[in-house]
C-alpha cells in the first residue's frame, strides 16, 4: 500500500470521535507531564499502558504516542520560565531559554519553541510516512541472520550511546536479556529460572518491569529529593507577546530546519534519543553561529534548534518501531509493549496486517502536533500554573496510582512485588552509574536475538557462515562487533597510559 | 579504588555465576545445536566476563562517572518507604485493599511533609473512590480483607 493511500485510511481512523479524543487526552497528558518536573514521559506511559487494555488498538497507541511527543512540547515551558527542565531533553533549553526570559523575551522563547516543535514534529511525521514504507519493503527481505545482526547492532548502539560507560551499558543489556529468559524457552517450551513458582513460568512482564524502573523509580527519587518550586520568577502574565519579532524569526529559521533533520536522523538510530538530539543540535548551532560566545546568554538559536531536534527525534523513533518492530529508545520500547499486548505483532508485516493501526497512528501524529501547537501557544499560562502544584501533594497521588494500576492489571499481588524489586534495583543501578535504557532493550530484543540465532543455525544446518552470508547481515554484525569489543581495548589502552607517566 | 564500581562488579559477578550454575542444570546442547540452557548460560558467561573487566577497571584511580544519579538529601526516607512497600505486598490480601492503601499513602504523604489533614484527605479520597469504582461498578476483585464491605 503506498503512503498516500495509507495516510488517507489512517486519517479516517484517526478522525473517529473516540480516537480523536484519545489523541487529545494523550497530547494533553504529555504536555502536563512535560511541564511537571519529576515525572517523565516514560513513567507516565508505563502507568497509563495497563489502563489502555480496554481501548481499541489504534486509539490506545495514539494515546500513548501522544504522551511521548506531547511531552517534548511541555518540557520547554518550565525550562524557559523557571530554569527547571521538565524533561531531560529540555535541559539544554534552560541554557538560553531562561536567559531570554530574564531579558523579557520569555514569551518569544516559548513561542519559537512551540512553533519549532510543530514544524519539526510535522516534518518528522512526513519523514515517518515515507521512510517507513521504504524500510518495510527493505525489511521484508530480512531473514533470521539479518535480524540477528540487526539486534546485535541495535543493542550495541544503545549501550554505546547511553550516558555513562559503554561497559556498563553492555552489562545492563545482558542483564535485560537474562531477565527475558525467565520463563519458557521460546523455541522448545522448556522452563528456565522459574524456581518452581507458577508466576515466573509465565515470564516477567515488561509493563510491570517498566512501572518499577520508571514510575516507581521516579517516585522513590522524588521522595528522596523532592523537586522544589525553584526560583519563583512569576511567568509574564501578558503572554500575548508570544510571537518572536522579525529578527528573532530570521535567527531561528535555519536552526529549526537543521534541528528537525538532525533530530529525526538521531531518533531513527537505536539509542539515539531526544536527549542526544538536543545536545547535538545545540553544539551544531553554536559552531555554526556568527557569535558562538553569546550562547548561554539568550541566543534564540539555542532554543529553536534543540526544541525542534527533540520533536524530530521523537518522530524519528517511530520509523524503526513501526517498520521493523525494533524500538530505538525507551518510549518506543513501551509502545512496542503496548502493540504486543493488543495482539499486534510489530515488524514488516504490521503495515499489511493492521494498516488501520499503522496508518492511524501516523495520521494521529499530524493531528496531535496541531493540537499541541494550539495547546502550547494560547494556553501556556494554564500549564505554567501546573508547575506550581506542590510536590508534596503530587507524590502521594502518584504513589497511589502506581500501586493501584499495577495491581489491577492481573489482580496478582506478585506483580506489586516485582515492581518494587525492579524499582529498587533500578534506583541502585542509577546510583552506581548504570543506565536503565539498555536493560529494557536487552529485555525486549533478547528473545528476538535468541530465536533468530537458533533459526539461522537450523536453516544452515549448523553452519555459522550464514551470519555473514548476506551483505546486510555481515555489515550489521561488523558494526556490532566493533562496539562489543571496544571495552577490552579500553582496558588495554588505560594500562598503557598508566605506565607511561611513571617512566 | 572506585568503590561503587567495585561493589557493583562483585554483585554482578555473583549474579552471573548464579545464572550460569542454575542454567547448567538444564540441557545445554552444543553450539551447532543449542538447547534450552544455551542462551542463558552464554549470557551468564558474558556477564561474568564483563563484570571482571569492570572489577579490573575499578582498581584504577577514581574517576568521575558520567550520568550517575545521587540520592537526594532525604534519602533516609527510603529506609522507611521500602520496607513499607514490602509490608504492603504482604498485608494487601489479608488486611484488604482499602486499609493497606490508605495507610501506605498516608505514610508517603507524611514523609514528604504533608500535614495530617492533607495526608488523610488524599489517601482516603483516592482509595475509597477507586475501591467503590472498581468493586461496585466494574466488579473487580480488589481484596476486601477484614472490612465487611
Amino acid at each position: 500500500m503506498d503512503a498516500i493511500h495509507g495516510l488517507m485510511q489512517g486519517f479516517s481512523v484517526a478522525f473517529l470521535p473516540i480516537n480523536f479524543l484519545y489523541c487529545f487526552v494523550g497530547v494533553l497528558l504529555g504536555t502536563v507531564v512535560g511541564v511537571l518536573p519529576g515525572l517523565g514521559h516514560s513513567g507516565t506511559m508505563a502507568i497509563v499502558l495497563p489502563l489502555t487494555f480496554y481501548f481499541n488498538d489504534a486509539g490506545a497507541i495514539m494515546l500513548l504516542a501522544g504522551i511521548y511527543y506531547g511531552s517534548m512540547y511541555g518540557g520547554s515551558t518550565t525550562s524557559i520560565l523557571l530554569n527547571i527542565p521538565g524533561e531531560a531533553p529540555s535541559i539544554v533549553t534552560c541554557l538560553d531559554g531562561y536567559q531570554m526570559h530574564k531579558k523579557g523575551r520569555g514569551g518569544a522563547a516559548l513561542g519559537i519553541s512551540a512553533i519549532g516543535s510543530f514544524i519539526a514534529g510535522t516534518a518528522g511525521v512526513i519523514g515517518v510516512t515515507f521512510l517507513s514504507t521504504v524500510m518495510v519493503e527493505w525489511a521484508l527481505k530480512f531473514g533470521p541472520p539479518e535480524y540477528f545482526g540487526l539486534v546485535m547492532m541495535g543493542v550495541a548502539l544503545v549501550s554505546y550511546l547511553s550516558q555513562g560507560s559503554l561497559l556498563k551499558g553492555l552489562i545492563m543489556a545482558i542483564l535485560g536479556m537474562l531477565a527475558a529468559t525467565v520463563g519458557m524457552d521460546p523455541m522448545r517450551g522448556g522452563a528456565r529460572y522459574e524456581f518452581g513458582t507458577g508466576y515466573l513460568l509465565g515470564g516477567l512482564d515488561i509493563i510491570v518491569i517498566a512501572m518499577g524502573m520508571f514510575a516507581l523509580n521516579e517516585i522513590l527519587q522524588m521522595i528522596a529529593d523532592p523537586p522544589g518550586p525553584g526560583d519563583i520568577i512569576k511567568p509574564p502574565k501578558r503572554l500575548r507577546e508570544m510571537l518572536p519579532n522579525r529578527e528573532e524569526w530570521r535567527q531561528s529559521v535555519m536552526p529549526i530546519a537543521r534541528g528537525s533533520i538532525i533530530g529525526f536522523l538521531i531518533g531513527v538510530i537505536p539509542g539515539g534519543g531526544a536527549i542526544l538530539s538536543t545536545f547535538a543540535s545545540y553544539a551544531i548551532e553554536k559552531k555554526l553561529s556568527k557569535h558562538p560566545e553569546l550562547f548561554g546568554t539568550g541566543m534564540i538559536a539555542g532554543v529553536a534548534g534543540p526544541e525542534s531536534a527533540n520533536n524530530g527525534a521523537s518522530a524519528g523513533a517511530f520509523v524503526p518501531l513501526l517498520s521493523l518492530g525494533i524500538p530505538s529508545n525507551v518510549p518506543a520500547a513501551l509502545l512496542l509493549g503496548a502493540l504486543m499486548i493488543h495482539g499486534i505483532a510489530p515488524g514488516p508485516m504490521f503495515m499489511q496486517t493492521r494498516p488501520d493501526v499503522f496508518w492511524g497512528v501516523i495520521a494521529s501524529m499530524y493531528i496531535g502536533n496541531v493540537m499541541l501547537l494550539l495547546l502550547n501557544l494560547p494556553l501556556i499560562g494554564l500549564f505554567t500554573r501546573i508547575a506550581y502544584v506542590p510536590s508534596r501533594i503530587l507524590i502521594p497521588i502518584l504513589a497511589f496510582i502506581c500501586l493501584t494500576v499495577v495491581f489491577i492489571m492481573s489482580y496478582d499481588r506478585y506483580d506489586i512485588l516485582v515492581m518494587i524489586i525492579f524499582g529498587i534495583l533500578s534506583l541502585l543501578a542509577r546510583v552506581a552509574g548504570f543506565q536503565v535504557a539498555p536493560f529494557i532493550f536487552g529485555f525486549l530484543l533478547g528473545p528476538i536475538l535468541e530465536t533468530s540465532f537458533e533459526r539461522s543455525l537450523m536453516i544452515s544446518h549448523g553452519n555459522f557462515g550464514i551470519f555473514v552470508s548476506s551483505p546486510i547481515a555481515a555489515s550489521l554484525l561488523l558494526v556490532a562487533s566493533l562496539v562489543w569489543i571496544a571495552p577490552v581495548f579500553s582496558l588495554y589502552r588505560r594500562r598503557k597510559s598508566r605506565i607511561e607517566p611513571a617512566a | 579504588m572506585n568503590k561503587k564500581d567495585g561493589l557493583s562488579a562483585i554483585a554482578l559477578l555473583a549474579f552471573g555465576f548464579f545464572g550460569a550454575v542454575k542454567g547448567l542444570q538444564l540441557p545445554l546442547g552444543s553450539v551447532r545445536a543449542p538447547d534450552t540452557a544455551f542462551f542463558p548460560v552464554v549470557l551468564s558467561a558474558l556477564l561474568i566476563l564483563l563484570s571482571l573487566i569492570l572489577l579490573g577497571r575499578s582498581f584504577r584511580v577514581r574517576y568521575i562517572e558520567q550520568g550517575a544519579v545521587y540520592f537526594g538529601k532525604h534519602w533516609k526516607r527510603l529506609i522507611v518507604v521500602v520496607p513499607a512497600l514490602v509490608a504492603y505486598f504482604f498485608l494487601l490480601e489479608p488486611v484488604g485493599y482499602v486499609i493497606t492503601t490508605v495507610a501506605m499513602i498516608i505514610l508517603v504523604a507524611k514523609l514528604v511533609n504533608c500535614s495530617w489533614k492533607e495526608a488523610i484527605a488524599i489517601s482516603t479520597v483516592c482509595t475509597v473512590v477507586t475501591y467503590l469504582l472498581i468493586v461496585h461498578y466494574l466488579n473487580g476483585p480488589l481484596p476486601k480483607g477484614i472490612l465487611p464491605f
